[in-house]
Parts: C-alpha cells; structure tokens; sequence
C-alpha cells in the first residue's frame, strides 16, 4: 500500500477514521490531506527520506489503494512450491478438514485486506454453515454485549412497553418489515412492463390464490421432498419446480433463488413470528446505546443475517450454495436426505419408539458435538491463534464417511439439542447484528446524515468514469447521474432481489473479511461492465428498468463475482 | 420537451402511490416503503405543446433529505407532498421549499399536494395555514387522494402548465437573441429552431 487515499475511510471501524466529519474532511481535501495522518508503508519512507532535496514526483490521486498484501505472496509462494501454482488453495480438495484451504489460510485471517483469502471465497464460495462460523469469529464481540438472558428481559421489555423515544422508530420499523413480502421476491417499483423473465414468472406464481403463505403443509412451502423423492426446491421464496421451471435447480447449483424481499422463512416459522422476531431484532440494534435509530436499509441487513443463522443453524446443510468436489458434493447428497427424514420425526415420533442402537447413539454423539465445536463463540474464550485455528479446524461435516452411512440408516434418531438451535437464531440473529454494526461501521453508514453512504457513491461514480468511460460517457449523453441509479446497491448493500443468494452471501463474506466497502464497489463495476453492450443501447426509461430489476442471468454463476475481483484500484 | 419533476415530502405521504396512480392508475393499499429513486414518464398537452414529464420519486424518510440534491438537481418542477392526518409532514413541506429555494433557486416551480383527502375527518392541518403559506411562497396548493383518484390530474396539469411557459419563455430569450423576428405564433418551432441558431450563430462568430 504506497499511498493511502480516499478509502481510508473504509478502514476498520476502530480506526478515527471512519467519523463522518473525517469523511467529509477527506473527501474535500482529497487524499493528500491524508498523507500526513496515517503511517505510510516503511519502504515508502525511506525512499522519500532519500529524496528530500528532490521535490517528491507527482504521483495522481488514486481513489483506492492498491490491495498488494504480503501474506498472500508469501502463501502463494509456498504453494506455488507444493503444487506448481499459485492458484492451488483454490482448488485443494476437502480430503479432509486439516488440507481445508481455510483452515490453511487461517494464519493469515487477521490482516484487514487477505488477497487469498478474499480470492477464496469470490472463486469457490463456502457453505452456509461455515459461513456462520466465520460470520462468528470475524466479528468480534462487542463490548456490554447483552447475554441471553438479558436479551430475552430487554426483548420482551421492549416489546411490551416501548420508551418513548423509540416509539417513532418502532412505528416505523413494523410498517417496513410488514409491507415487506417474507419469504418472497419483492415486487420491485420499476418493474418494467416487458419483463417476462424469471422475476414475473415467480410473481405470478406467488401471486395465484392457491398459494398461502402460512400453510406449512404446502408444498410450495420451504423446501420439502414430497413421496416420489424429488426435491421440490428448497428455497425461502417457495417457488416450486412445477410451476417455474427457474427452480428446478437443485441444491448443487450455485445460484439459489431465495433472495425474498427481506427474510427468508423455514418449516418452522410461520410468517408472523418471522415479522414479530425481525421488528425485535431492529428495535433493539436501534436502541443500543450508539443511537442507529432505525434507517431503511437496516431492514435489509438484520435479514440477511437472520438469514445467514437460519441457513448455518440448519441441520441437514440444506443451505449448501457452492459447487464443489465430487467427494464433498455426495457428502452434502447425504446428509442432505439423511436431514430430510430426520425432519420428520417429530411429527411420527410417539414415545414407543425403539431402542436406539450403539450405532445411532454414536450418531448422536458425534452430531452434538459437533455442534458443541461449532458454538465456541469467541466470546467465551478470547481469540488467541490457537483457539481461532481450533475454530477453524472443523468441518461443516465430519470428513469420516461413517456419520453419513449412520445418519442416512438411522433416520429415527432424534436430533440432539444444539446451541445453535433454531430456537436460538434470533439471539444469534441480534448478536451478530449488533456486531456488524459496531465492528464494521454499519452504525455509521446509517446514521443520520448518511455521510458514508453519499461518499461511497461519490466515490463509486468516480471510480466508474475510470473504468468504465464509454458507459460514464453515454450517460452522461442521456442525461442520467450513475448516483440515482445505484444508490439502492449501496444502500441495502446489494441485499437486493435481483440478486442470487449465493452471490450476495460471497460479497458479504469478503466484506466480513476484509471490514472494507471495496468489495461493494467492485461489485457494482462488475455488474455494470457485463451488462455494458446492452446499457449501451437502452434509453433512459430501460435503464431506469433495468437498474430497477437487474436481470438474474447477468449475475448468475461466479462470472460476475471473479470479475469483480479483477478489478484494482 | 422533457420536462423533470421530482416528489418530494415525508415518508409514507404517499408519494409512490401518487406517482402509480397517476401514471398507471393502480393503487396498491401497501405500498412498500421507497428505496431507490424510480423514474416514470408520461406524455401531456399543453395548450398546443406536448410535453413529457418525467416523474423522478424518491425516497422520504428522513435520513434520506442528504441524498435530495442528487434528484433535484436539475429538476424543473418539484410536488411537495403532505399528509393532511399528519402535521409533522406539512413541516417538511415548509424546510423542503426552504431548501429547494436555496439550492435550486426560484427557477423550480413548486406545488404543494395535501394528500389523502379521503382521511378529512382525521384532518390534522389547518386550511387556512396551507394556502396562506402556499401563496406566501408563490406556490399552488392542491387537496389529493392517491385511493380515490383525486385531484392529481389537476395537480400535475397545474405543474406542467407553469414549467412549459417557464421554459418557453426561457426559449424565446434565447431565440429572441439570435433571430430579432421571432415568430409568435408557433411557439414549439421556435423551440427546435431556437437551439440550431444558437448554434450556428456561435460558429458564425467565430
């Protein structure tokens, strides 16, 4: 990093830096205003040390600094030593959890910007289980952070008797997150008239009145195998193969549908107390004690991670979005139908049933503690790099083929009771909030003024007439500022319907990692500079559709994601 | 003659469904809180001119009044909308003309929209207080409801009328600069022709 320059601001949260006036400071000073401030790179120094008589060569602004980072030359040299390319941790298979490529690249996990790491999980993406996890250990407690306990006292505090100063908020979160469609696509605003794509397909189905919502049994509902033993999909959206053929799409395809407008749903939830939980969660990251309130936006975030938890808590992996190694995808095959059958012992369970044998008790066994291992919250135990590499260590799944082989013979075994229940989520849900929040500067991004958010769009539109001047160029022409157009992306950071759930969770986990806005920026040129040819062509009354409602297809896969990691500034 | 207008006013006024109503005559009883700024267009007569009004409508909550400048930037006109069971948006109204007057100038053409006229008896903010701040800032008021399909007709007519005699006018200036004749009678051609002497009349100069 030679020159520290307008993202600075984006640096982690504990850094001054993020103060809004700074922002401003910066952004009207330019980077050099900056130079003074933060320690520069050693190397740097000297050689300007050298050169002192000389006037220092005029180097131009850059908006963003360069992402040089050295551990991942180090790692890749290694690596490229072991496997001839540099590229390897990429394509190591999971044999078992020791060769995991997170586990190698863990060492390296606390450097704020980790190349390899970031390359990771854009190339290859992770399950929604570990992504849990990672969530987990990334983001560090904070500090009076509440136990459970105590949150379910304020929680219930709060509900019941709202202060007065939050009643506004309240007021204004429960009609948000009630016009919000749970578990559904959300009609966009500029739905353009001549879309017959996906979105109107889903709509259309969701919108025929033999689907009900609250109708656990549905089949439609959150993902099922009905008796001939094809999975009718799984997604929150609960749009079922028969009537779109989008969803035919199983399990292993990268680009699962369930954006929703806002939450997504499981069997066990019905809509209501999905709406009850997400207004809680709201209210109470609003109320903490750095004063959020409540900005549209926020609704967004507190879902996706609502949905993050469901999907890691669940216990089949149902949620697994990546494609990956033969060996692995059978094993998510398995436990995958050893989870359905599980799910439907409750309902057939009666107090008669048989003696459980040594095998299944073992079963058992090992799943509890698994969880056990999963739910070392860092927390408990304070981030040493022992612990974090014992965080890591495991596997979503214990690589031992036998637990497949008795989950899948022993479907009658009750599932164990886990910390991470999903009685447990919406703790977790608030928990890790609360976190995001504080640890990564989402306080500020939603704080009254919206500093944060009108820079980075600024910021984005610069960028965007750098990389992209054709485009910048024509809208310009037709008369159409880059700003109103994305404003969304960076407002609901990119928690859109047009999304895949996939990609979206890909993006947040690099943000997670790296705690920088970049990621949200090169997404965004990514998007734009796949969809240039057709932009090119578009009036502003296309556009303006098109931004609305971004087709899935240019996003689909990991195209869009690799691309946007091409991307330096 | 394109023609911007921007909505601006509190959140949950009712801008979105304005906009729907007007435009596509739907009305969806929830509607979902505004995000992103959406855009819609729509052609009308003036008098012989026809325009197209392109309806920008925004986001209102509070938090959002940061970002206005980049919808109202170039806007022609701006409809300040409020919600008569709600007097805390007619104060909106009241800092966004404060500061459309400040930013923009007194070139934007501003109409003020009471809204859900259908909700009267809920009525929270004084007539008189409206019309007499509306003619204060040289605006026009007009009593709306998105639901029942009221007023906004007149209403956007209203705003269309001011904005195309306003850039008419500016037109004219400007061909009037360049070509002493002018003819009056047909104020649209002077408009297409106005730009084209502009232009060349530049390069003759030089």
């Amino acid at each position: 990093m030679d020159r520290v320059t307008f993202l600075t601001l984006f640096a982690p949260a504990q850094s001054d830096f993020y103060h809004p006036s700074c922002a401003n400071i910066a952004l009207m000073c330019g980077a050099e205003a900056f130079d003074g401030l933060k320690i520069r790179h050693k190397s740097n120094q000297k050689t300007s040390n050298k050169k002192q008589h000389n006037p220092p060569p005029y180097i131009p602004p850059r908006p963003l600094p360069n992402s040089t980072d050295r551990s991942y030359k180090i790692f890749s040299v290694i690596m490229s030593f072991l496997a001839g390319s540099a590229n390897a941790a990429l394509f190591i298979p999971t044999w078992h959890h020791s060769f995991h490529p997170l586990f190698l690249l863990h060492r390296s996990l606390s450097r704020p910007s980790n190349a390899a790491l970031v390359r990771y999980l854009l190339i290859r993406g992770i399950s929604s289980r570990l992504r849990l996890k990672l969530w987990d250990s990334r983001l560090p407690p904070v500090q009076n952070e509440k136990t459970k306990r105590e949150y379910e006292k304020t929680c219930s505090k709060i509900l019941h008797k709202t202060p007065s100063d939050a009643k506004q908020n309240r007021k204004v979160i429960e009609r948000d997150v009630n016009r919000s469609v749970f578990g559904s696509v959300r009609r966009t605003k500029t739905d353009s008239k001549n879309t017959n794509g996906v979105i109107r397909q889903i709509i259309k189905s969701l919108s025929s009145p033999s689907y009900d919502r609250d109708d656990n049994n549905h089949p439609l509902h959150h993902h099922r195998r009905d008796s001939s033993g094809t999975i009718t999909t799984i997604d929150s959206m609960g749009v079922s193969s028969t009537t779109t053929t989008v969803n035919k799409a199983s399990f292993e395809d990268v680009n699962d549908y369930a954006v929703g407008g806002v939450f997504t749903s499981t069997a066990n939830d019905s809509t209501r107390t999905l709406k009850i939980k997400s207004v809680e969660t709201l209210l109470l990251v609003g109320s903490m004690e750095w004063g959020v309130g409540y900005c549209q936006g926020m609704d967004y975030v507190a879902g996706n991670v609502m949905r993050v938890v469901e999907r890691g808590t669940e216990e089949d992996g149902e949620g697994v979005e990546i494609t990956v190694s033969p060996s692995e995808e059978i094993r998510i095959r398995n436990s995958k139908s050893a989870g359905a059958e599980l799910r439907q012992v409750p309902e057939t369970e009666n107090p008669e049933t048989p003696p459980k044998t040594a095998s299944k008790f073992k079963t058992v066994i090992s799943k509890a503690f698994r969880f056990r291992r999963i739910s070392t919250s860092p927390s408990s135990n304070p981030t040493t790099p022992d612990s974090v590499s014992g965080k890591f260590s495991p596997l979503p799944l214990p690589p031992t083929s036998s637990l497949d082989t008795h989950t899948t013979t022993s479907p009658t075994s009750a599932p164990p009771p886990s910390p991470l229940s999903p009685h447990n989520t919406t703790y977790i849900t608030y928990k890790l909030t609360s976190r995001l929040f504080l640890n990564l500067g989402l306080s500020q991004f939603y704080a009254p003024g919206l500093h944060l958010l009108t820079n980075i769009t600024s910021q984005f539109s610069k960028i965007f007439e750098i990389h992209l001047p054709v485009l910048s160029d024509y809208f310009d022409r037709i008369g159409v500022d880059v700003k109103i157009l994305i404003i969304k992306w960076f407002q609901t950071l990119f928690i859109i319907p047009s999304i895949p759930t996939a990609t979206l969770q890909s993006i947040w986990d690099v943000y997670i990692v790296t705690k920088r806005f970049d990621i949200f920026i090169k997404f965004g040129l990514a998007i734009l500079k796949t969809c240039q040819p057709l932009l090119l062509v578009a009036n502003l009354e296309d556009i303006m559709a098109w931004f609305g409602e971004i087709p899935r297809k240019v996003i689909e896969g990991r195209g869009c994601l690799a691309l946007a990691e091409s991307f330096e500034f | 003659m394109r023609l911007k207008v921007v909505l601006l006013g509190e959140g949950r006024v009712g801008k979105t469904s304005i906009l729907f109503r007007y435009i596509r005559n739907e009305f969806q009883e929830k509607q979902q809180s505004t995000l992103q700024a959406s855009y819609m267009d729509k052609k009308i007569k003036v008098g012989t001119t026809t325009a197209q009004l392109s309806v920008w409508d925004t986001a209102g909550q509070e938090r959002f009044h940061a970002l206005g400048p980049i919808y109202y930037r170039d806007a022609d006109g701006a409809l300040l909308v409020y919600d008569i069971t709600d007097s805390e948006s007619f104060t909106k109204v009241r800092k966004w003309v404060k500061e459309l007057r400040k930013i923009v100038g007194g070139d934007i053409n501003i109409v003020i929209a009471g809204n859900k006229i259908d909700l009267e008896r809920n009525r929270q903010v004084e007539e008189k207080e409206v019309l007499e701040y509306a003619k204060s800032v040289g605006a026009t008021h007009f009593y709306t409801s998105a639901k029942q399909n009221l007023g906004l007709e007149e209403c956007f007519t209203d705003l269309a009328t001011k904005m195309v005699q306003q850039n008419l006018t500016k037109l004219q200036g400007l061909a009037g600069g360049f070509q002493p004749k002018g003819g009056k009678s047909k104020l649209v051609v002077v408009d297409d022709t106005g730009e084209g002497k502009k232009s060349s009349g530049g390069g003759g100069c030089c």
